[in-house]
């Protein structure tokens, strides 16, 4: 398959899973309990304010009709005001997705440099059986940690060391340093699951007949496992970052309410109970725009990693 | 051995901390943080301990700064700080703010307007304004959810004199209520420039009030700056305005239990399990005060409703114990209530013992005696078991669980449904699918004329009576105690308590108690029955 065929096809995928995304969020407003237009004009309005407000919502036009005004709408990033506060909806989004954006690229950078340098370290010193304790105590502490809850981590790292030993703040981004504990607190368990991946992929390449080969041909140390090790064992790590990562721009809403973090997961939990369908339309839209976007620069990066890969599409 | 985890370190802390914290803060967000650069979006400097200002929690986000169309007590706590009103509450009394004295009929409240007052804005306030602005609380148009608490259902019309310096209200029917009802935060005065532009109240204010709006971070913090120059705040006010008051939205109640730890903030309600650790911190001072409702049990009243047979509710009223609701749902934080209202509320009348611990001996005999078969254990009339299904808010999860087991207890088959608050609401209010409850019933002001507009009236859709009561004597009651004043009303108020009670319309359980806790250096007091820090109160000393 040549890059080009490859980049369409993935781009035809892409395009159907948001014509998706799209019908769902439209049809969210419809299929959920409730007049949407009730919600929006108060439980104490009359019938006749409520008339007023589902004509002003279009709610009293066919579906069909309803759903190109909506399209319409979308494409021109114009999704309303919000059903709460009145506010334009991409105000409102906006002005979470920095917060969300800051904690899910943190959170992955920790996760995927410490994963995989851990992993890789383990693999090298478990190689061959090598160190049994070592790989024990790797395997309990990885467990331990990968089983504990976000809460119960955010939580714990609060009180130690925002409260007990006051080096870093309880809670917010005033301070810089406020994000060093959501952070570790959404990356401790991913690094964990990763860690444990990688070492099984490096402990695999490490027995392939071309490392041996490398080690034979007297290859120095940081060129064997730079060059021939580390990109044959990212490829799991790529995917499951990949799922990290999409993970954590869905909004790290436990760890969000932990650290006060006035984020787009705890935006999208507030405005689900507010019943706030435009907030929750354009959240959804947006998180699935950005979960596709993500996958697809995965795939794409594999692609580039993977030699076999090359070959076919040379 | 126990970890000292250092929460009763004294505060400040040691200054190194400080430099420490800084050091890291470069070093690992530098480390961690070098692919965010340029996403924005962090949140705003808030005042911290030290600063001349105060740190406030606000439990949640606001949805409105619209005094009118909030609906929520974080958005009228801003509102509060943001805008002035006629009258104001001191305990159970109402005392002077905008209007330094008043003249009232059951239907007819005359206020004569103090002079000198200007709008944020720098324009003056006239009784005109004002009357402008009492007149958009209640216009169709502005659907003003809670504008009946203020003016009652009847309707009501706002005159001004501004030679005279007055401003009349007269309601379509009795109110005594009114003059109260204007101590409320949704009759805010909202200045001309606000009601010029209505749709941009929702988040840029319009008021006379002390402070004004200024850096906003949302979702996240809210910095008001005291204005130089107010000096028409309610009797009673310490007059001291911190120059900056910040509300930080702080959701669970662990993080505020450590922000006030670590002198992040200095004034914030806790609740739940962190409360205990909390109020064993020595250096903070707790200020509470039970709301001015209750959390009252009630039952589904319409026809083929269980609920519908007062016999019925009369025994199944014995059946949940209030002490226990209390442990289950509030970690026994509130006071078990004796009346709908708590004791803080003028009228107030002890009309039920309280049932502290469930009886089930007494609930059985009470269930024979109203026509049940309960010979096997299992409540049935005319050959029809006995089936309930509880309606529950996730809010208070623990203690609609508790109720579920209670009323298991008697033997009948029950199903508890649990949904968020909104949901919750909107099942009571739309005629859904419930045979059981506990409302919470929480007015903002010490009145118990709140109290009828939910059970007197239409069911829903129609109307707010969401149990579908029907007391001709509580009606009654309330009609006469709003066409009295002074010590009759109160003896009127004292039936209708007993009217309603009395009939196992309404059981009342417990008496929320919010508990506040501020930090050395910061005076405190609390407003709309505990549920809002009262911002003319505030000092830092």
């Amino acid at each position: 398959m040549t890059a080009l065929s490859w980049i369409a096809r993935r781009l035809a995928v892409t395009a159907g899973v948001l014509a998706g995304l799209l019908v769902a969020s439209f049809l969210l407003l419809h299929l959920v309990p409730g007049d949407p237009a009730v919600r929006v004009a108060g439980l104490n309005a009359t019938p006749e304010q409520v008339a007023a407000v589902r004509h002003e919502l279009g709610l009293d036009q066919p579906v069909h009709r309803q759903f190109l005004a909506y399209a319409g709408q979308v494409a021109r990033l114009d999704f309303g005001d919000s059903f709460q506060t009145g506010e334009p909806v991409t105000e409102v989004i906006g002005s979470r997705l920095g917060v969300t954006l800051q904690l899910a690229l943190a959170g992955i950078a920790v996760t995927m440099f410490t994963g995989v340098a851990l992993g890789v370290l383990m693999g090298v010193l478990t190689r061959d059986g090598r160190r049994r304790g070592t790989e024990a105590a790797f395997a309990m502490g990885t467990s331990l940690v990968g089983a504990i809850p976000e809460y119960v981590v955010g939580a714990l790292l609060a009180l130690v060391f925002a409260v007990g030993l006051g080096w870093l703040p309880v809670a917010g981004l005033a301070d810089p340093a406020g994000l060093v504990l959501p952070t570790l607190a959404v990356s401790l368990a991913p690094i964990a699951v990763l860690s444990r991946i990688v070492r099984v992929e490096t402990l695999t390449v490490l027995a392939t007949e071309y490392v041996r080969a490398a080690r034979a041909k007297r290859l120095s140390t940081l060129r064997v496992y730079g060059v021939h090790v580390l990109p044959n064992a990212l490829t799991a790590a790529l995917t499951v970052g990949g799922l990290v990562f999409a993970g954590l721009l869905g909004g790290a809403v436990v760890v969000e309410n932990v650290f006060a973090l006035p984020g787009l997961g705890s935006q999208l939990v507030q405005s689900v109970s507010a019943r706030d369908y435009p907030v929750v339309q354009a959240a959804i839209l947006l998180l699935g725009v950005s979960i596709v976007t993500v996958n697809t620069c995965v795939e794409g990066v594999l692609k580039l990693l993977d030699p076999a890969a090359r070959t076919v599409a040379a | 051995m126990p970890v000292d985890l250092g929460l009763h370190a004294p505060h400040p802390r040691p200054s190194h901390r400080p430099r420490l914290r800084g050091i890291l803060g470069v070093a690992v967000t530098l480390a961690l943080t070098a692919t965010a650069c340029g996403t924005g979006g962090s949140a705003g400097k808030t005042s911290g301990p030290g600063d001349a200002g105060v740190v406030a929690r606000l439990n949640s986000d606001w949805d409105s700064l619209d005094p009118a169309k909030t609906r929520t007590t974080n958005g009228y706590q801003l509102v509060t700080a943001l805008y002035d009103r006629l009258v104001a509450v001191d305990g159970d009394k109402v005392v002077p703010y905008l209007a330094e004295s008043w003249k009232q009929t059951p239907d007819t409240v005359t206020l004569t307007l103090r002079t000198g007052v200007t709008c944020a804005n720098g324009t003056a306030l006239t009784p005109s304004n004002v009357a402008e602005s009492l007149r958009r609380l209640g216009a169709k148009e502005t659907a003003a959810p809670y504008a009946n608490l203020v003016f009652g259902n009847a309707g009501y019309t706002v005159d001004a004199d501004d030679a005279a310096r007055t401003v009349t209200v007269k309601t379509n029917k009795p109110y005594s209520d009114l003059l109260i009802g204007l101590a409320q935060p949704m009759a805010s005065i909202v200045c001309p420039e606000g009601l010029a532009d209505p749709e941009k109240l929702a988040a840029t204010p319009a008021g006379s009030g002390p402070y004004t709006l200024g850096a906003t971070t949302r979702g996240a913090s809210y910095t008001l700056k005291a204005r130089q120059g107010y000096a028409w705040g309610p009797a009673g006010a310490s007059g001291k305005y911190p120059a900056e008051l910040t509300f930080r939205v702080v959701q669970n109640d662990g993080t505020a239990a450590n922000l006030l730890a670590a002198g992040d903030l200095d004034l914030a309600w806790v609740a739940g399990p962190d409360l205990p650790r909390v109020q064993a911190d020595k250096s903070l001072t707790p200020v509470t005060q039970a709301i001015y409702g209750s959390f009252f049990l009630a039952f589904n009243q319409a026809k083929g409703r269980p609920g519908a047979d007062p016999g019925l509710r009369k025994a199944l009223a014995g059946a949940v114990g209030a002490a226990d609701f209390n442990q289950a749902a509030f970690f026994g934080a509130g006071d078990v209530a004796a009346s709908p209202v708590s004791p803080e509320v003028p009228c107030y009348t002890k009309v039920r013992e309280p049932v502290t611990t469930a009886d089930p001996a007494g609930v059985t005999r009470a269930l024979g005696e109203a026509g049940w078969n309960t010979e096997n254990g299992k409540p049935a009339k005319d050959g029809k078991p006995l089936t309930l299904k509880v309606l529950g808010s996730t809010d208070y999860a623990a203690g609609f669980e508790y109720v579920l087991e209670a009323l298991r207890k008697t033997g009948a088959t029950v199903d508890l449904r649990l949904v968020e608050l909104n949901a919750f609401a909107e099942t009571l209010f739309k005629g859904g699918d419930w045979d059981v409850t506990v409302y919470p019933f929480t007015p903002l002001a010490p009145s118990l004329g709140a109290l009828g507009l939910f059970v007197t009236g239409d069911a829903p859709p129609k109307g707010a009576n969401f149990a579908g009561i029907a007391n001709p004597a509580f009606e009654a009651a309330v009609a006469k105690a709003q066409a009295s004043l002074g010590e009759e009303r109160c003896a009127h108020w004292a039936t209708a308590q007993r009217a309603v009670v009395e009939t196992a319309d309404v059981t009342p359980l417990v008496h929320l108690k919010p508990h506040w806790f501020a930090r050395s250096g910061v005076t405190a007091g609390l407003a709309g029955g505990g549920t809002m820090a009262d911002v003319h109160r505030l000092v830092r000393s």
